[in-house]
């Protein structure tokens, strides 16, 4: 299934920034999740975000869960946002349409961030 | 192009937003100033209670203090339970909570306490405003291993105030 949202805040700068436009796949067409990819989560306390994935459980068990983060200092860290139910991940984001020069780009899978 | 086409496609609502925002976690909490404004309640009564002691001969004297006496009060009062709900909400998390599991009830009977010290003028409630305000700040820097002693405050009311031993 295929998804576009709207990016709306700071915390996954600079990969994304407020106002750009992502696409992302979801069910069968995202594939297996990893580390790094960046996905859509209906989160119980958030609602829907847009994160990274700092961590997951690398089993299919129906209780696997994954951790989140942003990529920009102002996200909330990754404690606040808790372990997410591999479930609540609604896609993996693959295409990052923004404004003006950095339009329109492919999103890596499993692309960390530079480390600062 | 393509950003702008999408942006229209947005407007008309059926793209959904997808939150990449938090608060921005600044880290600074710190209970000291919501104990400055629970020693707050209990002087505005104090005055009060003076001023009632010393009533003035002119009205408008009179009421004017009594009147800006009261809006402190309320407004203090205010801000204890606004500053508790946050270090509560936004500080407290899951270690903390279970480290300290009676935070919920403490910051629960803080929110009734300052109510009643917005709404009447018993110094007795104001009181246990500051005391509950001192286990606040108690637990508070307990969380964070850091010594506290109690002292009293060198200016009106002189009551017992916790202090960080830093």
């Amino acid at each position: 299934m295929l998804r576009v949202v709207r990016v709306g805040g700071p915390s996954m700068s600079p990969t994304l920034e407020d106002g750009d436009f992502v696409v992302a796949l979801g069910g069968l067409l995202a594939g297996r999740y990893r580390t790094g990819d960046i996905v859509l989560v209906a989160h119980a306390a958030l609602g829907l975000i847009i994160k990274r994935i700092a961590r997951l459980d690398e089993t299919d068990a129906a209780d696997a869960s994954v951790e989140l983060e942003g990529d920009g200092p102002l996200s909330c860290s990754r404690q606040s946002l808790g372990r997410v139910p591999r479930r609540a991940i609604l896609g993996r984001a693959v295409l990052r349409v923004a404004p003006g020069p950095r339009g329109t780009s492919r999103l890596a899978r499993g692309e960390r961030r530079a480390m600062i | 192009m393509l950003h702008q086409l999408l942006s229209s496609v947005y407007r008309s609502g059926v793209v959904s937003t997808a939150r990449a925002h938090c608060d921005i976690p600044c880290k600074i909490y710190d209970p000291g100033p919501i104990l400055i404004d629970a020693l707050t309640v209990v002087r505005m009564i104090d005055i009060l209670e003076d001023w009632r002691q010393h009533r003035p001969a002119d009205d408008v004297t009179f009421f004017n203090t009594i009147a800006r006496a009261v809006a402190q009060k309320e407004e203090h009062a205010a801000k204890v339970k606004e500053a508790v709900r946050v270090i509560w909400g936004d500080y407290f998390k899951a270690p903390q909570l279970q480290q300290f599991p009676q935070i919920h009830e403490l910051t629960h009977k803080i929110m009734l306490e300052a109510s009643a010290a917005r709404q009447g003028v018993s110094r007795e409630k104001a009181l246990g405003l500051v005391e509950l305000v001192n286990e606040f700040a108690e637990i508070f820097w307990a969380t964070k291993s850091v010594k506290t002693k109690r002292a009293t405050c060198p200016y009106p009311p002189s009551l017992e105030v916790v202090y960080p031993v830093l």
